[in-house]
């Protein structure tokens, strides 16, 4: 009885269970939740051009790739179809070696032609730069 | 005597001290706590394109593209003129975030680019979504 009383603390009254319960749930929350969010995407971004290597760049030999307003294709002025752009790219490196590459595209274009041809491109290991046209 | 006090150091040895579990526990818990980020949803699910090269992009300040070009931002949503004071808001409450855009397909690819210019040009690190 006297032991039991002194060693207060061995005999703690508080039931910590409820405590552990709430606190496990709240950290198995936190760390599920924090890898649900999950979002892929690719880089759009542009490097700004430098001022002075503008001119440069159009003496280089270069690729033009434009996708007008009502979504059709071309590569350097001649129409194609837009799942064969990069294909004719390709061709036209080999003649072209180091080429860069410019993507035109509309303001007007969807989305879906922005991202496809750059995603496309990438993946061939391509760089290209994109320029959206006004008007 | 002696038998009984080793009996009861025994039993006593056998209950289980909880204090450092429950160190670790609240340790982690307050971890995730703070590095949790309140991310607001647009409010509006744009069917993305497709992409071949998409990475994993870390959740932060999402802006939604409708078809109609309709910039959705926490909910609500707005022109492309008035988006900037909006982001602008949302950076200031999360500096260190990244901009995500989920432009739908069929959204003006002008429209995409200038708002990724905009963000650019606030200071966050922008990339357009991918399916």
């Amino acid at each position: 009885m006297r032991r039991r009383v002194r060693h207060g603390g061995d005999d703690a009254d508080v039931d910590m269970t409820p405590m552990l319960d709430i606190v496990f749930i709240m950290l198995i929350f936190f760390i599920v939740t924090a890898t649900f969010l999950d979002e892929t995407g690719i880089d759009l971004t542009q490097p700004p051009p430098p001022p002075n290597q503008d001119n440069l760049d159009d003496s280089k030999s270069a690729i033009s790739v434009y996708v007008d307003g009502k979504n059709r294709c071309s590569v350097d002025g001649r129409g194609s179809d837009c799942d064969r752009v990069v294909l004719t790219v390709e061709s036209l490196l080999a003649d072209k070696p180091g080429a860069s590459i410019i993507l035109k595209v509309h303001e007007l274009a969807d989305n879906l032609y922005l991202v496809g041809l750059k995603d496309s491109f990438d993946d061939k290991g391509l760089t290209s730069k994109i320029e959206i046209i006004k008007g | 005597m002696a038998r009984r006090s080793r009996v009861a150091v025994e039993a006593e040895d056998t209950e289980l001290n909880m204090t450092p579990m429950l160190d670790v526990v609240f340790i982690l818990l307050i971890f995730f706590i703070v590095t949790s980020v309140f991310v607001k949803t647009p409010g509006f699910e744009p069917s993305k394109p497709e992409a071949i090269t998409d990475v994993d992009l870390p959740p932060g300040i999402i802006v939604a593209i409708s078809r109609e070009n309709e910039i959705w931002i926490d909910k609500m949503p707005y022109d492309i003129n008035e988006i900037r004071p909006v982001i602008l808001a949302l950076r200031d409450e999360n500096p260190k975030a990244g901009g995500i855009i989920q432009g739908d397909k069929e959204a003006q690819a002008g429209i995409v680019m200038q708002v990724q210019e905009l963000m650019t040009d606030l200071g966050i690190d922008t990339r357009v979504s991918t399916d």
